[in-house]
């Protein structure tokens, strides 16, 4: 890391520290999520929010969604750093997916002027919701239209799940009238693809700082707590969790780097799957380390455990993105691979 | 010969339970534990009925209150109650293990006193075994039961205490031997929840309210006649317990139930989805096949009077194992979907979310699976010469 | 329900454990390699104990101890194909279940031919023609094949897999004993490796997978008999589960023997290479399971314990 990443990440953390709950305080501070007002205005004023002015702008960003992924940060961050630089003009309280099931959702419409169907899973880059960019088909022509959330025919509803962190919102329209346009055709493709690229490098990113703030969790808890005599950081059962622990964060940052600064379809995707599931996996020992501690509400763990969990689920699936993958080397190379099921 | 059937009868019985079960609860019932008292008291109501058609205590001897049925009865008992999110409520404490203990080491005046109201539905009881500084390591608890003229009494701290806040009685483990006895230094007591010098300080959880809470226990009285077994020898009927408990929740059945239910609820786009994804379902299916197995082989052994420990640890680690790998299944499966909770319209009443939560805790509940391991592997290996 | 097995049964475990154990143990195994005269001292000592009374096809008794026998026979890697022989379709004519596009048959050479079937119930006469020729296979030839008439039973299918699950089962359990049996004896940091809680736990973990696999071994041969099912979903399903756990197994064993595990002279090694035919044919594990779910979401996966209209078909 240059130094120049490693001095903004000290800012970061410092700003955390003053702006925002400790992960040991996090669940006591009321009710969840923590009130981000003035976190948001810090960021703004020290302004993360136009690091992408600057041309290796998102590099300083991810730093920043790392930390706050760590920190159990607030959605609106996530969104607004990671999303908002790629939507075209002036986003404002502007929400979109981060996970839309194509299975359950309908797929938008878009006739006379009027958006029919549902999103879901929507993280907005404010407090509330004014608009939501949706990604609809206009008589099969991909379009990008914006939806007031609050107007006639559309009917915001907020998600609630496992995830108590992060606000997540379903918009669901019903000949609701559209609000913009911002993109028609492959311009509106184009930006959709952006979209997505931009969500799953901030999953893997979001994922990477949970990943961390558990292990660091699980090695101070394990150099404390003592069962049988001795600290359980003695017992080798413990200490091979937590570097299999050790081992899923830094194969996982490596693909996460490389996507931040590569920027491509593959190297996001390969990010999104080893990020989110080395996350679930970490919070998952995490838990188990800790022992009935770490269910309990004001302990973090939990919440790591089912922040994680959640953007796993979010984006696309671990193994749709495997195969992408997999496709994508394979077309590179030009091989002459039999399709499935076929055989040489 | 080898033989996989339970028998006539206990088809017949299953049938009639998931039809009690249908009749009697809403679709939407997600268990005792929640925010609404009117979820608990169901389950109150329910296990009264249960008693009053000799289901509750089915396999217990008729002269405690039960019907004198087959472990295998007791076994389709408890997968249909599990399956369907425990609609007994706490009280399968009592029938899994409390009950058995009184019945295995209580005196005459215990079991009159205790067991007939378990099997009439009339009881809820607690484990007061956990402490803050002693988990996976049980054997060092500290709550002290001091000897006062001719009673004792008992001041500590227990932890994890699920369903203290509803128990009307405890089962409470207490050191009555000197500082570091051990095991050898535990004494078991049954205590009322209401005597005077017990607070319940709810623990707010990932599983929900009422699983998890802290006991108080300040200078509390217990006489003689309290005590379950002898002074000093609590700890074989706390093993004894605990490996009741390791099989008593039919953790395979409601992960069987789960599975087919994730197929009925995808069945409209179950060819859409991933090949590979649909194979994990499939292969979760046969380990839940194989925990099921191994649960029975430990309810064949307590037919037979045999030991236990190693075989009802082996059936916790396959169970353990099979509801993290479900969990996952669905995760897959459903998607974000199965991170939604009743009140964002998830599927099955969010029945999903609720399972995967209560996955999580799977690795430590009744022992951690690290627990489990030292257990089997001491039966391979013996004892590790250090530490 | 009855899940241990009858004492006849396990006594003729005993029997078969000690005549094979008598005539080399993985002695025979080792030694079959560069010398035929082994395999045919081990189908001797085989026939010593009834190999040729028993009809796995008569019922669940003779099943039962054709079960015992494959079983006891994997933990020797006995260098002799015990199911095929139990299933053979005529005098000198044992059965095997293959893959038609590229045949190759464990043990073949001993017979001339075989009856060979796909899992779809194809039936061919097979005869065995090259060497296979890899230290992961060094009784295996690929085998020439002769469409033939009808189809195999659904009882040959069921049993072939049940009976391979077993010998998968054998190799399995001889394996965890000579890990333990090594763990307790090799000393690395002034402890024996048997003290290390990792190993204890895998070796833990080892165990309640190859319990298992043993339970559903039973649970799938019995109801190879009492259900009419048409279909493989039982069988299919212990296959499965034997190559995920003794592969497992095989592979814990052979890494807690260090190097040695790599080296003839140590019994583990011999077990791991001739365990690997059976472990891959005729399905490799993506196809074992691949074919079993679509099984399942055929047919089911009810068994006795469950009412069928939940956990049924379609």
């Amino acid at each position: 890391m240059t130094a120049e990443r490693a001095s903004f990440r000290q800012v970061v953390q410092r700003v955390l520290a003053d702006s925002w709950p400790p992960l040991a305080e996090y669940a006591s501070s009321g009710a969840l999520p923590p009130n981000a007002e003035r976190l948001r205005k810090v960021s703004r004023d020290l302004g993360w929010w136009d690091l992408e002015d600057e041309d290796d702008g998102f590099a300083f960003a991810s730093i920043a969604i790392q930390e706050l992924g760590g920190a159990l940060g607030p959605g609106e961050l996530l969104a607004g750093l990671c999303v908002n630089p790629v939507l075209p003009a002036d986003p404002g309280g502007v929400a979109c997916s981060w996970g839309s099931d194509p299975r359950r959702d309908a797929a938008p419409k878009l006739a006379d002027g009027r958006v029919s169907g549902e999103v879901s899973w929507c993280l907005a880059a404010a407090d509330d919701v004014e608009r939501v960019l949706v990604f609809a088909e206009d008589d099969g022509e991909p379009v990008a239209v914006l939806v007031r959330s609050q107007g006639e025919g559309a009917r915001l509803e907020e998600m609630s799940g496992s995830d108590p962190t992060r606000r997540f919102w379903r918009l669901v329209m019903d000949d609701a009238p559209l609000d913009e346009i911002l993109a028609r055709g492959d311009q509106a493709t184009d930006l959709r693809l952006a979209v997505e690229r931009r969500i799953s490098v901030g999953l893997a990113l979001d994922s990477l700082g949970i990943a961390k703030s558990a292990l660091a969790l699980s090695v101070a808890y394990a150099k404390i707590r003592e069962q049988f005599g001795a600290p359980i950081g003695s017992f080798q059962a413990i200490k091979h969790r937590c570097v299999d622990m050790f081992v899923l964060v830094e194969s996982a940052d490596v693909l996460v780097e490389a996507a931040v600064a590569s920027g491509d379809t593959q190297s996001g995707a390969m990010a999104k799957a080893a990020g989110c599931d080395a996350a679930a996996e970490v919070t998952r020992l995490a838990l188990q380390i800790h022992g009935g501690i770490g269910y309990t509400w004001e302990h973090p763990c939990h919440l790591l455990v089912r922040r994680a969990k959640l953007n796993q689920a979010l984006g696309g699936s671990a193994r749709s993105l495997r195969r992408a993958v997999a496709d994508g080397l394979l077309a590179a190379l030009g091989t002459d691979i039999p399709a499935r099921g076929e055989r040489r | 010969m080898l033989d996989f059937t339970m028998g006539e009868s206990a088809a017949e019985l299953r049938g009639r339970l998931r039809r009690m079960v249908a009749e009697f609860f809403p679709a939407d019932f997600l268990g005792a534990f929640t925010d609404d008292p009117a979820d608990l008291a169901m389950t109150q109501q329910f296990s009264r009925k249960l008693a009053g058609e000799g289901l509750l205590t089915v396999a217990w001897p008729r002269e405690f209150g039960g019907s004198d049925g087959s472990v295998w009865e007791q076994t389709v008992v408890r997968e249909e109650m599990w399956a369907h999110h425990e609609p007994r409520g706490p009280q399968y404490m009592g029938l899994n293990w409390v009950g058995p203990a009184i019945m295995a080491y209580g005196t005459a005046e215990q079991k009159a006193l205790h067991l007939p109201p378990i099997a009439t539905g009339d009881a809820i009881w607690c484990q007061g075994f956990s402490e803050p500084e002693s988990g996976s390591d049980l054997a060092s608890l500290q709550t002290r039961a001091t000897r006062v003229g001719d009673h004792w009494e008992i001041t500590g701290q227990k932890i994890w205490t699920s369903y203290a806040g509803m128990a009307g009685w405890c089962v409470l483990a207490a050191r009555t031997g000197p500082k570091d006895s051990g095991r050898r230094g535990i004494s078991l007591f049954l205590i009322p929840m209401d005597r005077e010098g017990i607070t319940v300080r709810p623990v707010r959880a990932m599983l929900g309210p009422h699983h998890l809470n802290e006991c108080f226990f300040d200078s509390v009285v217990a006489t003689d006649g309290e005590m379950l077994g002898e002074v000093d020898a609590g700890w074989g009927v706390m093993r004894t317990a605990l490996a009741h408990e390791r099989v008593g929740i039919a953790r395979y059945a409601r992960c069987e139930r789960l599975l087919w239910l994730l197929r009925d609820v995808l069945r409209h786009e179950w060819t859409d989805h991933d090949e590979g994804v649909r194979n994990d379902w499939a292969s979760a299916l046969v380990q839940v096949r194989v925990a099921r197995l191994l649960a029975y082989r430990v309810v064949e052994r307590q037919e037979g009077n045999q030991m236990v420990d190693l075989e009802a640890s082996q059936a916790r680690i396959a169970a353990t194992t099979c509801d993290q790998q479900v969990a996952e299944v669905v995760s897959q499966l459903l998607g974000p979907r199965s991170l939604l909770g009743p009140a964002a319209g998830a599927p099955s009443h969010g029945a999903f979310e609720d399972h995967w939560r209560y996955a999580q805790a799977a690795t430590v509940a009744s022992g951690t699976i690290e627990i489990q391991r030292e257990i089997v592997s001491r039966e391979l290996l013996g004892r590790p010469a250090v530490g | 329900m009855r899940i241990e097995l009858p004492e006849a049964a396990l006594d003729f475990g005993r029997v078969a454990d000690s005549a094979l154990r008598g005539a080399g143990g993985i002695d025979l195994a080792r030694d079959a390699e560069s010398d035929p005269r082994a395999a045919a001292k081990a189908e001797e000592c085989l026939a010593s104990i009834g190999l040729y009374d028993i009809d796995p096809r008569d019922g669940l008794d003779d099943a039962v101890a054709a079960a015992e026998l494959c079983r006891v026979g994997g933990s020797h890697a006995v260098p002799f194909p015990l199911a095929g022989i139990l299933l053979r379709t005529s005098p000198g004519t044992p059965f095997a279940l293959v893959d038609a596009q590229h045949p190759v048959i464990d043990h073949a050479l001993a017979a001339g031919t075989w009856t060979a079937a796909t899992l779809a119930g194809d039936l061919f006469d097979a005869e065995p023609v090259t060497a296979v020729d890899s230290k992961i296979a060094p009784f295996a030839m690929t085998a020439k094949l002769r469409p033939l008439a009808g189809t195999a039973t659904v009882l040959d299918r069921r049993l072939s897999l049940v009976l391979g699950a077993y010998h998968l089962l054998g190799i399995g359990q001889r394996a965890l004993k000579l890990a333990i049996g090594h763990t307790k004896v090799r000393k690395q940091f002034g402890q024996p490796l048997s003290d290390f809680q990792m190993i204890r736990h895998s070796l833990a973990d080892q165990s309640v997978g190859l319990e298992g696999l043993d339970l559903l071994c039973r649970f799938s041969l019995w109801s190879t008999f009492t259900d009419s099912s048409p279909s493989l979903v039982d069988a299919l399903s212990v296959r499965l589960e034997a190559q995920r756990v003794v592969k497992h197994t095989l592979r814990v064993a052979q890494q807690l023997h260090g190097a040695s595990g790599f080296a003839d002279e140590y019994d583990i090694s011999i077990l791991v290479r001739h365990a690997q035919p059976g472990l891959r044919l005729p399905t490799d594990r993506g196809t074992t399971l691949a074919l079993l779910r679509t099984a399942i979401e055929e047919y089911g996966f009810a068994g006795p314990f469950s009412l069928t209209e939940e956990q049924g078909a379609g």
